[in-house]
């Protein structure tokens, strides 16, 4: 579960000496880092990765940022694509689609038409009812288990709520459960909600969805799907695809890895090369234990790994290792991912505790901890720097990153108990994280709070985000982070902050601290019935706002990319498009 | 002696089962284990679903014994009665038949967990069988030569040297070997696993090198010392002393007489410590990323993937049960004094 | 004048260890013709087995120190090379061990081990050789030995293990053979029959043969000469029949004194020797078995306590090691009524 999230925790683990002399590290910003002449085709690139990632390949399953990334550069087409740019706000453009979408009503339908020519790697054209059956199968529980489902939450009542605009109270998310095992009824309700004309397809939303077009660009939920390649769960590491590039063989390796060759049905002249370069012959996906081991080969450069890259940054350990002469390699970045600390509402009910905790935090040394700049800067909102419409949240924008343990004091005074225990929960999954629970002990403690430390292994049954996800829970605080599914405000505020469904005993999108609030609540709302898009971002700015004088979480930290790729491997960015992970679309392989 | 074969495979079996109920038990204590798959956007009714889907919402009892049953005679997938049936009518090709013995299936891994551990084995056995061969073959030499120079200055470094690599953990030889000896030395090829029929016996062989001399080592500085205390043992006995009064050359007392006996007990150890590693080298599979039972292991279990996880506690156990029999069968036909009954 | 069959002179056998130097044998001197039977008494670790060990040479190769001179056949066997004293160990000199389930080896059929001594040192098929192990298996008294022959030593009795090794050892019909203890684990009754088949032995072939044992009564049975042995050094020599009659010191009283005997009054108990040997490493001066003698009060001053005494004739061919003066000796003898 919270794959991205989880898969990032992974990355980052590992201590180390911090403040070690990087000086010698240039950056390539957010320019390519290739001095060559220009994309060459032919070649094949490596793609390094830790092994047990990727827990599907099937579009239905896959919630990997960086998965997500690769694959629509190779497999997967989308209706929209984000085109590769160092951009910080790229337009979306159209993929299989004419053009981006159109919309009447302000964001409530949304109308494709796909283009002509475009075929499976089978050789079948691509239709309509592709596109319907792609979506459709987001319903099948069976099916977005365990990759994330996270289409069923934005199209289902809890969100922008996918409906028969003939029977808008029939519940789609609860009574339809797919193509394969869904009624007759349901599907054809079903069928209205996503209907097709011709090449056109039509989705009807209760709720406006004004960016939309960002959402089919950055998740796969509305990919087509081809039906007779459908075996079920059984299709979980398979891959078809509609992209410039195949898998070898049946089926993706999720501990080995895979090979994507040429794929002949593609058809170039339905597609841009500022969407999808396609300038490797092949694309290797291999996968090794660690970060580390990525680190050390992409050092080494040797052999096949001189056109090999990596989404996964280099480890802290490792930063030593970074030799001047390898300053054309190395790539420092933004990254959409924050880290911040959920506080649980339903136990810490009085707003002094929790600004308090939020006071006394010490941001910069968790930053220290983790390996300093290269990891992450200070922040003071759950808002990534990279999101359209980002802004520092006033209520905390001005506290002390190196905590203020007299003004926590001074609020604690006001309450009842001056001393109050907390308890602080992390994923145990390294010495750094302990270390850095260490640091927030500590500067809390310097506050007045007695604070007890619960690290939850790595192991432990349930794991870690099902035990805090749940409520009631034994926790107070527990560490957390986030990265938007697409770049937009909407990915980030509502999911975090809008209040759970009264009795929910497990939060809702990532509300784990089951923060509520009305006044919150009627921002989102108004926010989500806004047309404006400046208009949306006050409005949700303004949430984030209303929730942090509030005490709803503790910013900690914008995190940052490190990459180190190959000798041999051209148009290195990290974009947008791929969430700040380096863009496959733009990749070659120098000669 | 088929007799005793056949009890003692019987007597496995029951143990096996046990293990399995201890296995099914200990995984439902935490709760309903649906919660760990139902993904990011959990909601109630999600649950539900996942939880009805995967078969959790039935009694472990019910859960346990309709395992038993398809070990006996197969089972179909999905678990849910009322789901499959609809997949019948609608989809019929799509409902997976797991023969027996049928271990489970993975919904983790989209594959019955007979497939997988069909997938998996293969790179255990392989490491297992390189590394088995290896240590024996080294430890026992390096154990014959510590005993015959006992006391000699041979003797002292391979005493001291396997003392500091059997204290040497896997985990710190492995990433030796890989992130040195691999990667910045560069004096092998990066290790991955090539099959036989991919490769060929070379390239099977070279895939195999490090991962097998990680796990080899540190058995083998055992095997060292436990060689040579049972040669030196073997040595001090009367029948050495008389095989020397026969007149017979040192060469054919210490390989002939003293061997034999000395290797015997080396027999069963090396059975169950081959046994063991069957199961899977977790931390070596690890380092290397091979994809063996012991990283499956691992990838289970942090997936909360049950069925994985028992289809590898009968394989392991099997094994071990299997190599129990064996040697002691093996054991009657070395040791004429033991009678199998 | 010609050597005699077997010389052993002035033999040392020193083990050095790290509490110090261990002499189990120390200036050990004895003569034996073919055909004759020569006794080895003692208690435990008095260097019976050391000091015969070493005729066979087996303390090569181990780090036990050997010094004098073992003249057998007119080879002095201590200036032999490891090759040639393995040419003969087995052929011209055998062994015979005590408690023969642990001298044999557990994983091997009893034939292929006898026949192996054969084969060590005769260019034959092992066809033949088979055939000269089930005759010898025969000539000791096993029955069947054609079908016993494939048996692991497991499956026969003591006698019959003990037989086996009887076998072995006479095989290549040894000039010279060495039966440390043989009876010691045996009841009496297959006692006296391996006894008697050993004496028949030895007629037969002309065997010298040294009989080591802790049991005077075996000794008077069947040697001719008598060696007793303390704390590694010889104590009493002479032909049986002097020693057994006219026994010279009282550390050879206290071993005819606890003879059974079914003759002995049942009235009069057995009188053991009291006290423990001492230790082998750094041993008195003195005598080494002052601390358990009961006559030492009848020597003049602590010569005893500090003076070893030499080993001196007594009579012709009959020496002790004792500071006791020889009509005190005979009357402690005449006092016990032993024999």
């Amino acid at each position: 579960m919270t794959k991205k999230l989880l898969s990032r925790v992974g990355v980052v683990a590992i201590s180390g000496a911090l403040a070690v002399a990087l000086a010698a590290c240039s950056s390539g910003g957010t320019s390519p880092s290739s001095t060559s002449s220009g994309p060459t085709k032919g070649g094949t690139i490596t793609w390094l990765d830790t092994s047990g990632q990727f827990t599907a390949t099937d579009p239905v399953g896959v919630y990997l940022g960086e998965e997500i990334a690769g694959f629509r550069r190779l497999v997967y087409r989308g209706l929209t694509a984000l085109p590769i740019s160092s951009n910080k706000n790229p337009k979306v453009v159209p993929d299989l689609a004419t053009d981006t979408g159109t919309t009447k009503d302000g964001g409530k339908t949304w109308s494709y038409t796909l283009k002509s020519g475009m075929k499976w790697q089978d050789g079948t054209a691509i239709t309509c009812a592709d596109l319907q059956y792609g979506l459709s199968r987001s319903y099948d529980p069976s099916l977005v288990s365990p990759g994330g489902g996270v289409g069923t939450v934005y199209f289902g009542s809890g969100g922008y709520n996918l409906i028969d605009p003939a029977d808008p109270s029939y519940d789609l998310s609860t009574k339809y459960v797919g193509p394969l095992t869904g009624t007759a009824d349901a599907q054809k309700h079903f069928d209205a909600a996503a209907s097709c004309s011709g090449n056109t397809i039509t989705y009807h939303f209760q709720n406006a969805w004004p960016d939309f077009p960002y959402a089919a660009a950055a998740l796969f939920t509305t990919d087509p799907y081809e039906k007779s390649f459908d075996k079920g769960t059984a299709n979980l590491f398979t891959i078809n695809s509609d992209g410039p590039y195949k898998l070898q063989g049946t089926t993706f390796d999720s501990q080995a890895g895979g090979t994507f060759v040429r794929n002949s049905n593609y058809s170039p002249s339905t597609d841009s090369t500022t969407v999808r370069g396609a300038y490797p012959d092949t694309v290797k996906i291999s996968f090794v234990d660690s970060a580390e081991t990525i680190a050390a080969r992409l050092i080494a450069n040797s052999g096949a790994d001189s056109s090999a890259f990596s989404m996964a940054n280099i480890p802290s350990d490792k930063y030593s290792e970074i030799a001047s002469s390898m300053s054309s390699r190395v790539v420092t970045s933004t990254s959409p991912y924050t880290r911040f600390l959920m506080i649980n509402s339903n136990t810490i009910t009085d707003p002094n505790v929790r600004n308090a905790i939020i006071k006394a935090t010490d941001q910069a040394g968790v930053i220290k901890a983790n390996g300093g700049s290269k990891w992450g800067t200070p922040t003071s909102t759950i808002v990534a720097g990279a999101i359209p419409g980002f802004q520092p949240n006033p209520s905390t924008a001005n506290n002390n990153p190196a905590g203020d343990p007299a003004a926590a004091k001074a609020l604690l005074a006001k309450t009842s108990n001056p001393t109050p225990t907390i308890r602080f929960a992390f994923a145990d999954t390294s010495t750094v994280i302990e270390q850095v629970a260490a640091v927030l002990q500590s500067g809390w403690e310097k506050a007045g709070f007695k604070v007890t430390l619960m690290p939850i292994s790595k192991d432990a049954k349930p794991g870690y985000y099902a035990q805090v996800g749940a409520d009631p829970k034994p926790i107070d605080v527990f560490y957390s982070g986030w990265a938007a599914d697409w770049p937009s405000l909407f990915a980030v505020i509502p999911p975090i902050l809008q209040s759970n469904p009264k009795g929910a005993t497990f939060g809702v999108g990532f509300n784990y601290g089951f923060y509520s609030n009305s006044k919150v609540d009627a921002l989102i709302k108004q926010a989500t019935a806004s047309t404006d898009t400046a208009e949306q971002q006050k409005l949700l700015n303004q949430a984030d706002q209303v929730a942090e004088a509030d005490g709803a979480y503790v910013p900690l930290a914008n995190q940052s990319n490190y990459f180190i790729h190959g000798s041999k491997l051209g148009g290195f960015l990290p974009d947008v498009a791929s969430s700040y992970y380096p863009d496959l679309g733009g990749m070659y392989v120098t000669k | 002696m088929i007799a005793y074969a056949i009890r003692r495979i019987l007597v496995g079996i029951v143990l096996l089962l046990s293990m399995v109920l201890v296995v099914f038990v200990l995984f439902f204590a935490s709760g309903n284990p649906a919660k760990s798959v139902c993904g990011k956007f959990c909601t109630p009714e999600k649950l539900t679903q996942v939880t009805k889907v995967y078969g959790y919402d039935q009694p472990i009892t019910t859960q346990f014994g309709e395992f038993i049953q398809g070990l006996a005679v197969g089972r179909d997938y999905p678990v849910n009665d009322a789901y499959r049936a609809a997949l019948e009518k609608s989809n019929p090709d799509l409902v997976i038949h797991c023969a027996a013995p049928c271990l489970g299936y993975s919904q983790h891994d989209a594959a019955t967990v007979n497939a997988d551990i069909a997938k998996y084995a293969p790179v255990t056995i392989s490491i297992a069988v390189f590394a088995f061969i290896f240590w024996i073959f080294f430890g026992v030499f390096f154990g014959v030569l510590a005993a015959v120079f006992k006391g000699k200055w041979l003797d002292r470094i391979l005493v001291g040297v396997t003392l500091v690599v059997y204290a040497l953990p896997t985990f710190f030889v492995g990433t030796f070997l890989l992130q040195y000896v691999a990667i910045k030395w560069q004096l092998v090829p990066y290790p991955t696993y090539v099959s036989i029929a991919d490769g060929g016996v070379g390239g099977w062989l070279v895939g195999l090198t490090l991962p097998a001399l990680t796990l080899a080592l540190f058995y083998m500085a055992a095997y060292v010392r436990i060689t040579r205390a049972f040669v030196l043992e073997s040595l001090s006995e009367d029948y050495i002393r008389t095989a020397r009064a026969k007149g017979l050359t040192e060469r054919v007392v210490l390989f002939k007489h003293g061997l034999r006996a000395a290797l015997t007990p080396l027999l069963s150890m090396a059975g169950l410590d081959f046994a063991a590693l069957l199961a899977g080298a977790v931390i070596t599979e690890s380092v290397f990323n091979y994809q063996g039972l012991g990283l499956l292991a691992v990838i289970a279990n942090q997936n909360s993937d049950l069925p994985v996880l028992i289809g590898l506690v009968i394989v392991a156990g099997a094994a071990v049960i299997i190599m129990n029999i064996l040697v002691d069968i093996l054991y009657a036909f070395v040791d004429p004094r033991v009678r199998l009954r | 004048m010609s050597r005699p069959f077997l010389s052993v002179a002035n033999l040392a056998v020193h083990f050095p260890t790290s509490d110090g130097l261990v002499r189990a044998t120390d200036g050990l001197s004895y003569t034996l013709e073919r055909g004759k039977t020569l006794g080895i008494v003692g208690e435990s670790g008095s260097g019976k087995s050391v000091s015969s060990s070493a005729i066979l040479g087996l303390h090569r190769g181990t780090n036990a120190q050997v010094s004098g001179e073992i003249w057998f056949d007119g080879t002095d066997l201590l200036s032999l090379s490891d090759e040639d004293m393995r040419r003969r160990r087995g052929k011209d000199v055998a062994m015979i061990f005590q408690d023969p389930l642990s001298a044999l080896h557990p994983y091997y059929r009893v034939g292929d081990q006898i026949s192996e001594a054969y084969l060590a040192h005769n260019q034959v098929s092992k066809r033949v050789a088979r055939a000269r192990t089930i005759e010898m298996l025969d000539r000791v008294g096993i029955p069947q030995p054609d079908r016993r022959v494939d048996d692991y030593p497991h499956q026969f009795s003591g006698g019959m293990r003990q037989r086996v090794m009887i076998a072995m050892a006479l095989i290549n019909d040894p000039i010279l053979l060495i039966a440390d203890e043989p009876t010691t684990a045996l009841d009496v009754t297959v006692q006296a029959q391996i006894l008697d088949l050993l004496q028949e032995l030895q007629r037969e072939f002309n065997t010298a043969l040294i009989m080591i044992t802790h049991d005077l009564g075996v000794i008077a049975e069947i040697a001719d000469d008598v060696l007793v042995m303390y704390a590694g050094r010889a104590v009493e020599y002479g032909a049986t029949r002097d020693l057994m009659t006219q026994p010279a010191m009282p550390y050879t009283w206290g071993l005819i004194q606890s003879i059974p005997d079914v003759t002995r009054s049942v009235d009069l108990p057995l009188r053991p020797i009291p006290g423990n040997p001492p230790s082998l490493l750094n041993q008195p001066p003195g005598c080494a078995f002052f601390a358990r003698c009961e006559y030492a009060q009848f020597v003049p001053g602590d010569r005893c306590a500090t003076t070893l005494p030499d080993l001196l004739p007594l009579s012709d061919g009959h020496l002790k090691r004792c500071h006791l003066d020889h009509d005190l000796a005979s009357y402690a003898v005449v006092e016990t009524g032993a024999i």
